[in-house]
């Protein structure tokens, strides 16, 4: 199973540009896609869910052509997708709530769909609470709701959107393992601008920002091209902010100065040490960059 | 730092100033509104096409009198428009979660529901005022009536749609917090068409009665305008109407003011 | 079944009590006319009860089918999965009817029997299983018609409360003024209620069957842009903004 994307264009209407030229090869397993808010990605997601239309380029999902009418019908029945905010309905339980889905996915055999309905909500940890109302859940709670409705048909293209947005620490952990348990023989995209749930899980990376891709390839690859470009560098007083072509990542206040963790394209002053690149230096640099 | 005015009154003065200007905005620039009052009036326009019921105006006494026409005209269905698209207004910002956040804010619920109505108001006058100033610009481009006479035409808007609009956006506004939108609006109709458009002697109903939202006594009190269902006014009884529709809409509002305090007390 | 059963649970199975309620308050309101005032007489009754299945009904599922053609919690979800929308809204509209079609005929049986029900002229022949039979266009042809000018207006629009508003300014058009749809041939075709406003009509029959092919047509305009899951996903993220 591979996703390829070749130069994706969408505009809205009022000619908002929100891809330009996307071109995107996606093999099987875990692949983060970062960027910042409006970089496109929710865009891309909408478009290979099959929910919006591109005004160009071409899709190709396993064999089929995503854009197509009958393509289209038969990626959604191999797809799981979790969106962004996920709407569900309040006066149903979550048992509920996944059982209709089923059945809106296909999934005809009462017994099996029952069974499968039970095994995910195992999978999820909410077989306790599972006869409760959907409006008594919270935010945590209907996230889980979301990610086993999209495992329903046990999906060969798995998309979640921004899955842990919201969510505290121990259920964002809980979320990031369970979708890298998930990333074994499918395709999963996991959009984010949280580049520590893609440090954590994806073996391969995609950055975007205004419509285009900025970079794919593996995680390595992005640290890699980041190489020689992060330091770190101490100054008596936190208010003496290093100066140039800089962009800072991080700032810790010690007891004799200021440590600042910057990204650029040359040492800014005497003092400063050369550190090896993290995901998100890369992505700072990226974002710096272009 | 910004410099803040700490001044109770001057606080509920703004956000009553904001919560008017800017929901006056948002539903002024919902396409709804317009293709709304658009196709409300053009069906209204087809509906009297051919009809000498206001287009002759030959034996009207005055020039206010046929503006005072085309205002009851104007007063026909447009008013559905407002009920129906001023139903969401409130239940919008529950829905969207805006409500919980302005209940965290220094400005009182009052202000804010006040002005949430004179915005919703006031954006439901507009595009009544444009029909309007199209029948008055009828009446005196085509009907050759005097253009001097054009400063006339402000009398029966003021008297005849602005307390019936605020009469039916009062309601619009309060009553989707307790009943379901689409059942409100169901209800809505079949009160303006029972309260207002039809007038059957064997049965009861409000029209011809002071409750008459669509300005009737007005009309014929003040204009010397014809009625189909009010044959003589007097003013005392139009200001009485008016009144009464004024203290109805004065009355719902704070019935909808004091369920939402009830309700936030209750959270 | 299950799925018809998640679909009301999703509409919210109170949406099926409008028609009951309806049929209620006008059976009180009927009830209170007979016994308070002096206008209880039997073509006046008949008349209302005839008008609260021919006019008010397919009036009440008109707005409510207008208020649920576009609008889901789920709605981005919904339309990624296999199902397409389309037919969802589809379904719906075709539950509210029938919820309503319900109502009509149980409430059509008493009136029936009582003689309640305005007997237009073309009906008005002995046999009461046929006679009975073909009243029910009474009802079917406005509350079809109706709800499927809801669909497609709510389709088009994508906004509830103004496809509500036009379908509520039409229904008022044809109950005010309907003599134009007597007198104007052209407009025969497209007189919804004249069981209660002229049952005298010589069209009765054949623009009861008219209007069910107009009812089709306005369905079928509906599902065109309803396939488009693009307008849906906007229109839904204009809702939460």
């Amino acid at each position: 199973m591979r996703v390829i994307v070749s130069g994706l264009r969408k505009t809205y209407r009022g000619g908002v540009h929100a891809l330009n030229g996307v071109t995107l090869d996606i093999p099987s397993g875990m692949f983060g896609l970062l960027g910042p808010n409006g970089a496109g990605k929710t865009t891309l997601m909408r478009i290979l869910a099959g929910i919006l239309r591109p005004s160009g380029g071409s899709v190709q999902v396993g064999a089929f052509d995503a854009l197509s009418g009958k393509g289209q019908l038969a990626v959604k029945r191999l797809l799981g997708y979790l969106p962004q905010e996920l709407g569900v309905y309040p006066d149903l339980s979550a048992r509920e709530f996944l059982d209709y889905i089923a059945l809106l996915k296909g999934l005809d055999d009462r017994q099996a769909r029952r069974q499968r309905v039970d095994t995910l909500l195992e999978l999820v940890a909410l077989s306790d609470v599972a006869s409760r109302k959907l409006k008594t859940y919270s935010g945590g709670m209907k996230r889980r709701v979301g990610i086993a409705q999209a495992l329903l048909n046990d999906p060969q293209l798995l998309i979640v959107d921004e899955p842990t947005a919201g969510l505290d620490p121990e259920e964002r952990i809980r979320f990031r393992n369970l979708l890298a348990d998930l990333g074994g023989n499918r395709v999963v995209i996991l959009s984010t601008h949280i580049v520590e749930d893609v440090a954590q899980t994806c073996q391969r990376v995609a950055i975007m920002k205004s419509g285009r891709v900025l970079f794919q390839g593996t995680v390595g690859q992005l640290t890699q091209a980041t190489r020689g470009h992060v330091w770190t560098l101490t100054t008596p007083h936190v208010s003496m902010r290093p100066q140039g072509d800089l962009a800072v990542v991080s700032t810790i206040q010690t007891g004799a100065g200021a440590q600042f963790r910057v990204v650029g394209d040359m040492a800014p002053q005497a003092g400063a040490r050369l550190v090896e690149p993290t995901l998100e230096d890369s992505y700072v640099w990226f974002m710096r960059e272009r | 730092m910004i410099a803040q005015n700490t001044s109770y009154t001057i606080n509920q003065w703004c956000a009553f100033w904001g919560a008017t200007r800017y929901e006056f905005l948002m539903q002024v620039r919902r396409w709804a509104l317009w293709i709304g009052f658009f196709c409300v009036a053009a069906l209204t326009f087809l509906a009297i096409l051919g009809t000498k019921t206001w287009t002759d105006d030959s034996h009207r006494p005055s020039v206010v009198s046929a503006f005072a026409a085309v205002a009851s005209l104007v007063m026909f269905f447009l008013p559905i428009a407002v009920g129906f698209l001023t139903t969401d207004r409130l239940t919008r910002d529950r829905k969207t979660r805006v409500e919980e956040t302005l209940n965290t804010l220094p400005a009182s619920s009052g202000a804010r529901l006040l002005g949430k109505y004179i915005g919703v108001v006031g954006a439901a006058l507009l595009p009544m005022l444009i029909a309007y100033a199209a029948g008055v610009a009828y009446l005196l481009a085509v009907r050759g009536r005097d253009t001097l006479s054009f400063p006339l035409a402000v009398g029966p808007f003021l008297a005849i749609i602005v307390p019936g609009v605020l009469f039916v956006a009062a309601f619009s506004l309060i009553c989707p917090l307790v009943i379901w939108g689409p059942l409100y609006q169901f209800l809505f109709l079949g009160y303006w068409f029972w309260g207002n458009l039809i007038y059957l002697p064997r049965l009861p109903t409000l029209n011809g009665t002071l409750l008459t939202a669509d300005g009737d006594y007005a009309a014929v009190a003040f204009f010397g305008s014809d009625s189909s269902v009010i044959t003589h006014a007097t003013a005392a009884q139009a200001i009485a109407s008016i009144a009464l529709l004024l203290g109805l809409s004065a009355l719902i509002l704070l019935a909808g003011w004091s369920y939402q305090r009830w309700r936030l007390a209750r959270a | 079944m299950e799925r018809i059963w998640y679909e009301l649970r999703v509409m919210r199975l109170w949406t099926l009590a409008v028609p009951v309620v309806i049929v209620a308050g006008m059976t009180l309101a009927t009830i209170a006319i007979r016994l308070f005032t002096a206008h209880g007489d039997h073509h006046t009754l008949a008349q209302l009860m005839t008008a609260t299945i021919e006019m008010l009904l397919p009036l009440g599922a008109a707005v409510v089918v207008a208020s649920l053609t576009t609008s889901d919690q789920a709605m981005e979800l919904r339309l990624t999965l296999p199902q397409p929308f389309a037919l969802t809204a589809l379904l719906r509209a075709a539950l509210v009817i029938a919820a309503s079609g319900a109502v009509a005929i149980v409430a059509g049986v008493f009136l029936y029997h009582w003689k309640f029900w305005r007997i237009p002229a073309q009906a008005d022949y002995s046999g009461v299983a046929p006679q009975f039979l073909e009243l029910q266009l009474t009802w079917l042809a406005p509350l079809l018609v109706l709800a499927a000018l809801g669909f497609a207006l709510a389709a088009l629009l994508r906004n509830g409360a103004l496809s509500g508003a036009v379908v509520g300014v039409v229904w008022l058009i044809e109950s005010f003024a309907y003599g134009y749809f007597v007198v104007y041939a052209w407009l025969n075709p497209l007189f919804l209620f004249p069981t209660t406003l002229a049952p005298s009509v010589s069209f009765w029959l054949s623009s009861r069957l008219e209007l069910i092919a107009l009812a089709l047509v306005l369905f079928l305009l509906g599902w065109l842009p309803l396939r488009r899951g693009e307008s849906l996903i906007r229109s839904a993220d204009a809702a939460s903004e």
